[in-house]
């Protein structure tokens, strides 16, 4: 056993030699590839498996528009990187975004729903892109061997180095889920922000949204459960220090008036914003949490009838708990989203479930009632009519 | 060989027996089957029936549970959840939904799906076309389902579930959207159809 043990440590050790830990890592270049026999080649081909994989992966979200509108937000940053990176969205309710060394970025449903415009979004893709060019994963694998992080290095070896059998163990995947290809340095961490806020004033995008996206996330942070931060943060190192850094940075440009694209993001996530909140809410987050999150995804107030809907439906899935009636909270709400729109369907029925449910019969049949006068002959009618009857 | 080295492998072999009981296969003839005291159904075909001790379910495959499946839950209490094993991706447990007597049928739709989302077996799972049922004498609904797994393999299904003496009980029938629903559906209907609550 011990043979084996000092085996893999020489055979890792024989891995790093072409590059050395203490060698100087260049910016990739565009359409550059990694040689062959180096070790980043083996990133490379570690990540492309794991891409192909995505690529049919049911959690891969089916809207080949969408992708290609933050593919076209990539380009925009810059088209010098645009060939050598694929954006892919992942259907994962959770604030997330990382970059793979051989190009692959992958943008979670979370962070889409965050976003509050496309300016926001943008300074993410960039910061992102800033940690392919600058080469920051092969970067993290040379430091954390350099430190001689054993675990570290049998982890990520055994996955490049192709082991039979190991890469079961410490997958790609699971490094990946766990943020550790994606965990970089705080020095790393502030030259992508550097390098995706160039991106974002070359652009023409308003660089005072960059810092604005933290912010929120710290907010909604800070209403959650604090032992538990959001996966992004798990990996990306000092919202608050970032935030600080961005604004700094972005001081000089605050009076130009550059373009946020709030219209062209929500367009194009509104196909599955009903979903995504559903899944959000799903989350069993902290009430305020959520609502934060509702409140920022409508904060033009065009929808105000929605957001006050599914406010109410946060509290009336949480119910009656640790002797908290939460249904008065959500009839609240849905009162509200009548006040601000009457003819919304969805909220007539929701209220009228509820109140049938705490005894108000008479005012639950005249709101379900309503319900199928309103969304005319819906799938549902002879379930709503067994209430009534 | 010491006596402290006999206990050992003699305890390993019985370490690996007592695993070995807890998962079995059976086989279910065609006919009139009883569920654990639970469930009477009929059956014209004969199914494989797997019953794991510690899960709430059991369920009926022929060619295996990733390709079909009849999935028959014992009946949840207040507070009790579909699948009340730690899920590996989610040890949240007070995150877990769980079962309220007074759900109406759409909350109990909504609980069934957030229950098979929870075990993250499927990257996406949906359910629509709520209509009233019974199960046997039993009110309760049933809906389609559509769900897909990481590596990308369609399903479709079907799902019956219903209040009975403020206990849920719930059936549902899975199979991949390619070859194996199509095939094994009408069984699957018979078999839902048929079934009562003991």
């Amino acid at each position: 056993m011990k043979k084996i043990f000092l085996f893999i440590i020489i055979f890792l050790g024989s891995c790093a030699t072409p590059i050395g830990g203490a060698k100087k890592v260049e910016d990739i270049k565009p359409q550059e590839t990694p040689s062959i026999e180096s070790i980043e080649a083996g990133l490379w081909m570690q990540m492309n498996n794991y891409e192909e994989k995505l690529k049919t992966s049911g959690s891969r979200l089916k809207d080949k528009d969408l992708e290609k509108y933050l593919k076209n937000i990539l380009c925009k940053l810059t088209i010098e990187y645009c060939k050598d990176i694929r954006v892919y969205v992942q259907d994962i309710p959770y604030f997330n975004a990382f970059m793979a060394p051989n190009g692959m970025m992958v943008v979670w449903t979370g962070l889409l729903l965050r976003a509050q415009n496309e300016a926001q979004l943008a300074a993410v893709i960039g910061h992102e892109a800033g940690h392919y060019i600058k080469r920051h994963s092969l970067k993290s694998w040379l430091d954390a061997k350099s430190r001689t992080d054993l675990m570290a290095i049998l982890a990520i070896g055994l996955s490049v180095g192709g082991i039979p059998g190991a890469g079961d163990i410490f997958n790609v995947t699971q490094l990946l889920q766990a943020g550790f290809m994606a965990k970089h340095s705080r020095d790393n961490e502030r030259e992508a922000d550097k390098v995706g806020l160039n991106f974002l004033i070359n652009a023409e995008y308003d660089p005072g949204e960059a810092p604005k996206i933290w912010e929120n996330i710290i907010k909604e942070m800070e209403l959650g459960e604090a032992n538990k931060p959001l996966s992004f943060l798990a990996s990306h190192p000092a919202p608050e220090e970032r935030i600080k850094n961005l604004k700094k940075q972005t001081k000089e440009y605050e009076n130009i008036k550059n373009k946020k694209n709030t219209k062209e993001l929500k367009e194009k996530i509104h196909p599955h914003l009903k979903k995504w909140i559903k899944n959000e809410i799903r989350l069993k987050n902290k009430p305020e949490q959520t609502e934060f999150v509702l409140e920022k995804t409508f904060e033009d107030k065009k929808n105000d009838y929605l957001l006050k809907f599914y406010k109410g439906e946060i509290y009336r899935l949480i119910g009656v708990k640790e002797e908290e009636n939460n249904y008065d909270k959500a009839i609240d709400y849905y009162d509200e989203s009548i006040k601000a729109k009457n003819d919304f369907p969805d909220v007539y029925r929701e209220l009228g479930l509820l109140q049938l449910k705490i005894e108000k019969n008479e005012e639950a049949k005249k709101n379900l009632k309503k319900y199928l006068k309103l969304s005319k002959n819906p799938q549902d009618a002879a379930i709503i009519e067994s209430y009534l009857n | 060989m010491s006596v402290i080295k006999k206990i050992f492998i003699i305890s390993f072999f019985l370490i690996l027996i007592s695993c070995q009981a807890d998962k079995t296969y059976i086989l279910v003839e065609p006919g009139k089957v009883e569920i654990n005291k639970i469930y009477s159904v009929n059956t014209n075909m004969k199914w494989s029936q797997f019953q794991e001790r510690e899960y709430n379910f059991l369920f009926w495959t022929v060619d295996g549970y990733t390709l079909q499946r009849i999935v028959f839950f014992k009946p949840l209490e207040d507070g009790q959840s579909l699948f009340d094993y730690d899920s590996l991706f989610t040890k949240e447990n007070e995150k877990r939904p769980t079962f309220n007597s007074k759900m109406n049928k759409f909350e109990i739709k909504e609980f069934f799906e957030s229950c098979i989302i929870w075990s993250r077996e499927f990257t996406s799972f949906e359910t629509t076309d709520i209509k009233n049922h019974k199960i046997g004498e039993t009110e309760g609904v049933s809906f389609d389902i559509k769900a897909q797994n990481e590596l990308g393999l369609n399903y479709k299904g079907f799902a019956v579930v219903g209040i009975k003496n403020n206990k849920l009980y719930s059936i549902y029938f899975i199979a991949t959207e390619m070859e194996f629903y199509d095939r094994y559906k009408k069984e699957a209907e018979e078999i839902i159809s048929s079934v009562k609550i003991l």
